[in-house]
């Protein structure tokens, strides 16, 4: 580390030299200066200048500097280095805008811009700026010690590291297109799909794991002995997590729990959005929250799902009536009622009983079936509704 | 009356904080840049150019460079100094320096191959030396030769601080005495030691010398013009040339012979122990030593029937960068001053035993160790017999006829061509007298 900091604070010896001053002055004067003109006021002969965006505004600077220092037979590489990243930036901004927005919905260009487009122009100007300040080669070969027996240099730390965060980052594509294709071929369910997803993710990643312990030398009986240490260690004190991470697996494996299943969560039916390492994200309708809950817990507790088989969820609503109506009009009523309901399906179709005697009113109980088991809660509002409207016209009392 | 106290929301503290980081911002960053200016840092760029086609001992290079010593002195000179040192491979340097250069980076001082500085030169890439009082001081010490080789017209390309030259390799577990000339290298081949040799023009140079077709190749490589003396002539270069190819297809039609593409393939083929001799560069001789150690052995290159072998010697030079300011460049004057010091090159030659002093003052102490005997006889081979090479050339001649030449003489080990085709083909190489 300390042969990385002195290789940095040597690189500050480049500002002694004329040249490089001429070159960097003018444009860290130029990003100041427009960072001050856009405050003002945009009125005037210069207002749609400073209309356009600040990366346009510094390539516009970052040329005239050039051609200034060009005039006055100066050097120029450093400020059209800047230059490149001005419009290397640029470019980027115009493609997330202009053509993949028209592709992709707003929250995967997003992820897409900040989990891995954005990251990469960062790190592609860092090296290149180490490159241009220093040797690259050089700094890669920095020595960091020796780990589990491997001699570690930084420039294979970095390269491991970059090529894990990119497959943690970007494999959703390609995953989630092997699994359409496969989904395509041999028609499997939406939900065995998001399954095969999310394993090949697992899969590729830890592949790409044991790729990098290769790649920086380890020696495989260390880390075997140490894993094996670690494990006495794990199973005191970070269980919890490992047993999440078990459980989240021999969840997927299993299919009991999958993303688009729908199941009852704390007496709610929620949709299972994402099966992560250590928890499992459920989106639950009634107030649109997600609920995060650790994997562990369905593999311990019993689990209520309406999509196991199929995707039918019968409801039932309980409601009294005063004694003096015809038990037998109020069932026709009520089932009637039902089957008018488009989200209610025919068959099984809807059925009212007579299901308790009061002193004043009989108990009755409408059960009918629906499609989405996530509508239980507004088709049975419907319901309500319908029959507190019904009641009306017909000069009943409201049901309790 | 009591005064009443307005705490501030922390809104308005955020806010009040993100004016105060812009304000700031501006003064800090020129803060920054003044400091860059004035303050009392002292750091000087090196860049180290490893000899063509050691590119594998780049790293060695830098970890072990025989000028160790000079930078130790250096830094105690200077303790508030701080030396970066990187390397460039000499494939790439004429483009890292041009790319450097446009922005005003690149280095204080360049440790580099002498025809390789002239090239830089003459490419207005490095600054000359003579215009420096550094120089005149300098160059009483050094041997007039050496002098030549680092002046062109466009003036003084570098400082000479060590030589480097070619010699024989062995493992003394496999053979216990070195041959002495090509009869007992060839002898060696036949009683079933595997030997190596490089095409390559500079690894192959040695035995060109020991028969008699030195004066003939020079020419080819430097790009030179033959001088002309009484034994100079096209039939002697030819009957020369002829002996020499003809006794490269002889030593290839051993089967113990190994026939390499470059002085990689060779110092590879002696760590692993296929191979039990080889030509190689002095600078590998650190390498060799770590992976062989006491099996190592270091000797002179065999001598032939017209004579010593010629190995081929190159110098190392400090060349000053273009882009320094007049601080760096006065550190970069005073470490390449210093590595003429007496006591640094005699450090130099003893801690690396692997390079010669430059400075002609520098007693080398052979009767203590044999492999700078070896060094020193093999320098005292190339002065007396490669006069033509130690004159001052530029490397991108050799650099365009290298290719050019190995494959040649690879066709005529192989048998592609035969000894006298190749003799007609090389003679055509030849720069017109």
């Amino acid at each position: 580390m300390s042969t990385f900091l002195a290789e940095i604070q040597g690189w500050l010896a480049f500002l002694d030299r004329l040249p490089v001053l001429l070159q960097l002055l003018p444009v860290g004067l130029l990003l100041l200066g427009l960072l001050r003109l856009r405050r003002l006021s945009r009125q005037g002969r210069w207002g749609r200048l400073l209309d356009l965006p600040l990366v346009v505004q510094l390539l516009l600077g970052q040329a005239l500097i050039a051609l200034v220092l060009l005039a006055l037979h100066q050097r120029v590489g450093l400020v059209l280095l800047l230059g490149q990243f001005s419009l290397a930036w640029l470019l980027l901004r115009l493609a997330e805008r202009q053509l993949l927005a028209r592709w992709l919905p707003p929250e995967s260009l997003q992820l897409l811009s900040t989990r891995l487009l954005r990251p990469l122009f960062l790190l592609a100007v860092l090296l290149a700026g180490i490159d241009a300040l220093g040797s690259l080669q050089d700094l890669a070969a920095v020595p960091l010690g020796v780990w589990f027996g491997g001699a570690i240099r930084l420039g294979d730390l970095l390269s491991v590291l970059v090529v894990l965060y990119l497959l943690l980052v970007g494999l959703h594509l390609p995953a989630a297109v092997v699994s359409l294709l496969v989904q395509r071929g041999l028609g499997i369910s939406e939900g065995s799909r998001r399954a095969l997803d999310q394993i090949l993710q697992y899969v590729i990643f830890g592949l790409g794991v044991i790729w990098a312990m290769g790649r920086l030398g380890f020696n495989q009986t260390g880390v075997l002995a140490i894993a094996g240490g670690l494990s006495v260690g794990l199973g005191f004190g970070i269980k919890e997590v490992f047993s999440n991470i078990v459980s989240g697996l021999w969840l997927l494996i299993e299919g009991s729990v999958r993303p688009g299943e729908v199941l009852m969560h704390e007496g709610e039916a929620c949709e299972v959005r994402r099966l992560g390492p250590r928890a499992t994200t459920l989106w639950r309708s009634g107030d649109n929250a997600e609920v995060v809950v650790p994997n562990q817990s369905f593999f311990t507790a019993a689990t209520t799902t309406y999509t196991r088989s199929d995707r039918m969820r019968r409801c039932s609503l309980e409601l009294k009536v005063a004694q003096s109506w015809n038990p037998e009009q109020i069932v026709a009523l009520l089932e009637g009622l039902a089957a008018d309901h488009p989200a209610v399906l025919a068959q099984p179709a809807p059925k009212a009983r007579l299901v308790e005697f009061g002193s004043e009113r009989y108990g009755y109980n409408l059960s009918f079936s629906i499609a989405d088991p996530l509508g239980a809660a507004s088709v049975t509002a419907d319901l309500r509704l319908a029959i507190c409207r019904r009641f009306g016209d017909l000069g009943m009392d409201p049901p309790a | 009356m009591p005064r009443s106290v307005t705490v501030p929301s922390s809104r308005s503290r955020r806010v009040s904080r993100c004016r105060l980081v812009r304000r700031l911002g501006p003064v800090l960053a020129l803060a920054a840049l003044l400091q860059g200016c004035l303050g009392p840092r002292q750091t000087l760029h090196v860049v180290l150019v490893p000899t063509s086609r050691l590119e594998w001992l780049q790293r060695d290079g830098k970890d072990r460079i025989a000028w160790t010593p000079l930078l130790q002195e250096y830094q105690r000179l200077h303790p508030g100094l701080q030396l970066q040192v990187s390397v460039v491979d000499e494939a790439h340097l004429e483009e890292t320096l041009r790319r450097d250069r446009s922005r005003g980076l690149g280095p204080d001082l360049l440790v580099l191959r002498a025809p390789v500085a002239n090239a830089l030169l003459q490419q207005g890439l490095v600054e000359r030396l003579n215009d420096q009082p550094a120089w005149h001081r300098s160059q009483p010490l050094l041997e007039p030769a050496l002098v030549d080789r680092v002046t062109t017209a466009a003036g003084v390309s570098g400082l000479p601080a060590y030589n480097i030259l070619t010699l024989a390799c062995f493992n003394r577990q496999v053979v216990p005495r070195p041959p002495a000339n090509l009869d007992d290298l060839m002898g060696l081949a036949a009683s079933g030691r595997p030997i190596g040799v490089a095409v390559d023009p500079i690894g192959i140079w040695w035995s060109a010398g020991a028969l008699g077709a030195q004066d003939a190749m020079v020419p080819i490589l430097t790009g030179n013009p033959r001088v002309a003396s009484a034994t100079a002539s096209p039939t002697a270069d030819r009957a020369a040339l002829l002996a020499w190819l003809t006794w490269l297809r002889q030593l290839a039609l051993q089967s113990r012979v190994d026939i390499a593409s470059g002085p990689r393939e060779l110092v590879e083929g002696l760590e692993s122990g296929r191979l039990s001799w080889i030509p190689c560069y002095s600078s590998s001789l650190a390498h060799l030593e770590r992976s062989m150690g006491k099996r190592l052995g270091v000797a002179p290159l065999p001598a032939g029937p017209s004579g010593p072998p010629t190995p081929f010697g190159t110098v190392m030079v400090m060349a000053l960068g273009s882009d320094s300011s007049p601080p760096q460049r006065r550190l970069a004057l005073q470490l390449a001053e210093l590595s003429l010091d007496p006591l640094v090159q005699r450090e130099i030659t003893l801690e690396s035993l692997m390079v010669l002093p430059a400075n002609r003052f520098v007693s080398v102490p052979v009767a203590s160790s044999g492999r700078l005997a070896a060094l020193e006889q093999a320098q005292r081979q190339f002065d007396e017999r490669s006069k033509l090479l130690t004159a001052s050339f530029s490397a991108d001649r050799l650099r365009r006829t290298q290719p050019l030449v190995e494959d040649l003489l690879w066709k005529v080990m192989l048998g592609v061509v035969t000894p006298q085709q190749g003799t007609e083909a090389l003679l055509r190489l030849s720069p017109p007298s």
